[in-house]
């Protein structure tokens, strides 16, 4: 196991460019300077909305589709020298394009077959990983004979039962239903760790990608955002773009009014927010990412104590019961709506209704803007 | 209420339309196929009683005709014709599948330079009057000093059965998903073995329907082929032909339903193959 992990960079991809000419003659940048290094037993996924190139990258890594410029190096050795049938990576399909003639177990022991392995072996091999996936005994059915988890199952069996040294997963789930899908994401989850490869998952699904990753991978527009942990990414996103994607988010931009004790206090458009940061300097335009279940609702007059400053006042709107909490929709006195996710017990208010949104000022991230940082550094 | 009615009025008359449509289609047919055996041997419109002999005739078998009212004075030539036939219909098939298959491959699964315009040039054979097409070959295989035999026969059928084979797996292939041949690429298959396990059986019903398709065409072809085949390599639509000049007599009529009953058994194995792989 602890050898596995020791190739930190199994998978390094370096200024990935692929730009596609469209038919009306405008250029896509499908990968725009793309650099990410991959560890040998990661469950790693690209994040990403439609069109960011998540699958352009993933073609190119298993070989259908060629880079403009970069390099990509598989265990050391250039990968983009190989041809796709020499590559050691196997895909699974968003569309899981099993062989429609081919009966499962020819489905599964097809890689088998093309690199000649004996028949003993191969048999033997088809039904561990068909077991792998918890699909026994339906060797001799056709694909259109079985259910779109079940097709799922095999394509996933076909491609594992190679040993691949890394396996890309299209957007696997996609057209699964939700309770399925939540049962497949535990069980690739598993699989993952039980076969210790690096498994490079695809999907536009934010929860999940949440769920499953070791690390993700955030993509917008050809560009890499964020690589980091679930957490990070979730609770230090590091664009306002990120923050926006992931989760629900509540953002306020504004400009650093006073800094003192490791406190800022960020004037945004009318109300104070405050939060911990120790590189704020008065004057700075900032923006600050507060989640709605970092909120406590305090209702009614104005609350005393110590924390008074860190509080948002608000007017709420409506109040939905969404199961063990409530989600309150709130406007600010500046027109900002607000979104808060509240304990049922303690979501007693009504619409309309005057409230205190309390928070934690170690709560509060504050979004870097790169662009706007180097600016200023410039001008300074 | 009222559409009730109409269509009350109307079904029988939509039904009786029908029927004369498929009459005025296939009376002909039936007819020659009916007077193929009518004993008759004068005038062969007029029915005298039933017989095989038009039949037993043909195959050179004892009847009481008159030698001079059959066309077949030694069935070795009908069958001679019927072998050149069938031998050039076979080469012809063989070629014309390999390449139109070949072409459809390539034209559905590469991109390259003036692909529109090749697949234009597919098409022409195909409208091109059969006239033009057997003369322009003739002076080829003249020009070219090629003779005229069974090989010049199977070179022009060639020129448009390849084309008809490139359809019918083009459309084969239009129907395909093209990411089955990158999951065999990506389990390690090179393209030879990709073509050989996955295309392939996946267009084989196309391919096998292009073929049959083929060899009815050359079995039938009758024009282009009458500009370059040889003495020595007359197919038998040709011969037929040349017997026609003699006069139309009763035999005809057996040669025809002969020839009709070959192009339903090669048709219905066509569609036998079709439905069997169309799961
Ligand atoms: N062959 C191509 N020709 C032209 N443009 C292309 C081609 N392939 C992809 N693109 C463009 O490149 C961009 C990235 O496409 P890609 O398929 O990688 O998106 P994606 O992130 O996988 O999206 P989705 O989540 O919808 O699958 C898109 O804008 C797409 O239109
Ligand atoms: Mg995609």
């Amino acid at each position: 196991m602890s050898e596995r992990n020791s190739a930190p960079d199994f998978l390094k991809i370096k200024n990935a460019m692929r730009h596609f000419q469209t038919p009306e003659g405008s250029l896509v940048k499908a990968l725009d300077g793309i650099n990410l290094t991959i560890a040998q037993s990661e469950f790693i996924t690209l994040l990403g909305p439609s069109g960011c190139g998540k699958t352009t990258l993933l073609n190119i890594i298993a070989g259908f589709e060629r880079l403009d410029s970069g390099k990509i190096l598989l265990d050391n050795s250039p990968l983009l020298e190989l041809p796709a049938h020499k590559r050691p990576v196997n895909t699974v399909f968003q569309s899981y394009a099993l062989f429609p003639h081919l009966n499962i177990g020819d489905n599964v022991g097809y890689g088998l077959d093309i690199h000649g392995v004996a028949k003993q072996e191969r048999n033997k091999r088809v039904a561990e990983a068909l077991e792998m996936v918890g699909l026994q005994g339906v060797e001799k059915r056709r694909p259109t004979q079985l259910s779109g988890g079940q097709q799922q199952r095999v394509a996933l069996a076909r491609a594992i039962v190679n040993r691949p040294k890394m396996l890309l997963l299209d957007e696997p789930l996609s057209a699964l239903d939700r309770n399925l899908r939540m049962k497949m994401q535990i069980e690739l989850k598993n699989l993952q760790a039980e076969l210790g490869i690096c498994f490079l998952f695809v999907t536009h699904d934010q929860e999940e990608a949440l769920t499953m990753s070791d690390r993700i991978v955030v993509l917008n527009g050809g560009k890499v955002e964020q690589v980091g942990t679930p957490d990070e990414i979730y609770h230090r996103p590091a664009s306002r773009f990120v923050s926006e994607f992931i989760g629900e988010s509540n953002i306020f931009s504004g400009t650093v009014s006073r800094c003192e004790n490791g406190l800022a206090l960020v004037n945004a458009d009318g109300s104070e927010i405050v939060c911990q940061s120790q590189q704020l300097r008065v004057g700075q335009p900032v923006s600050l990412l507060l989640r709605p279940e970092h909120f406590q609702l305090v209702a009614g007059s104005p609350a005393s104590g110590t924390s008074s400053q860190a509080m948002i006042q608000a007017r709420l709107q409506q109040s939905v019961f969404i199961g063990r909490d409530h989600q309150l929709h709130c406007q600010m006195a500046n027109g900002q709506p607000i979104s808060a996710l509240i304990r049922s017990a303690m979501a007693a208010v009504q619409p309309g209704q005057a409230i205190e949104l309390h928070y934690d000022p170690a709560a509060v991230h504050v979004i870097p803007a790169a662009a706007q940082q180097s600016a200023d550094e410039e001008a300074a | 209420m009222t559409t009730a009615f109409l269509r009350k009025l109307f079904n029988p008359l939509l039904s009786g339309y029908g029927a004369l449509f498929m009459l005025f289609l296939y009376a002909p047919v039936i007819l020659v196929v009916v007077y193929s055996f009518n004993s008759n041997p004068v005038n062969l419109m007029i029915w005298d009683h039933f017989t095989f002999d038009w039949y037993i005739n043909l195959f050179g078998g004892d009847t009481p005709l008159k030698d001079d009212i059959s066309y077949v004075d030694s069935t070795d030539q009908l069958l001679a014709a019927l072998g050149t036939s069938l031998t050039v219909a076979a080469l012809a098939t063989i070629t014309a599948t390999v390449l139109g298959t070949s072409t459809a491959v390539a034209m559905a699964r590469y991109r390259f330079r003036m692909q529109g315009f090749y697949r234009l040039l597919l098409f022409v054979p195909m409208v091109m009057p059969d006239i033009v097409l057997g003369i322009a070959l003739l002076i080829f295989f003249v020009g070219a000093g090629i003779h005229l035999g069974v090989i010049s026969i199977v070179i022009g059928h060639c020129t448009f059965l390849t084309s008809y084979v490139f359809i019918v797996v083009s459309a084969r292939l239009a129907g395909m998903n093209p990411l089955i041949e990158s999951a065999s690429a990506d389990l390690g298959a090179n393209e030879w073995q990709t073509f050989r396990r996955v295309t392939l059986p996946l267009i084989l019903p196309g391919v096998i329907g292009g073929a049959l398709l083929s060899f009815i065409i050359s079995m039938d072809d009758l024009v282009i082929t009458y500009f370059i085949s040889g003495v020595d390599s007359t197919t038998l639509p040709v011969f037929i032909m040349g017997l026609i000049r003699r006069g139309i007599k009763p035999e005809i009529n057996a040669i025809a339903t002969l020839m009709l009953v070959f192009s339903i058994v090669i048709a219905s194995a066509g569609i036998y193959f079709k439905s069997r792989n169309a799961d």
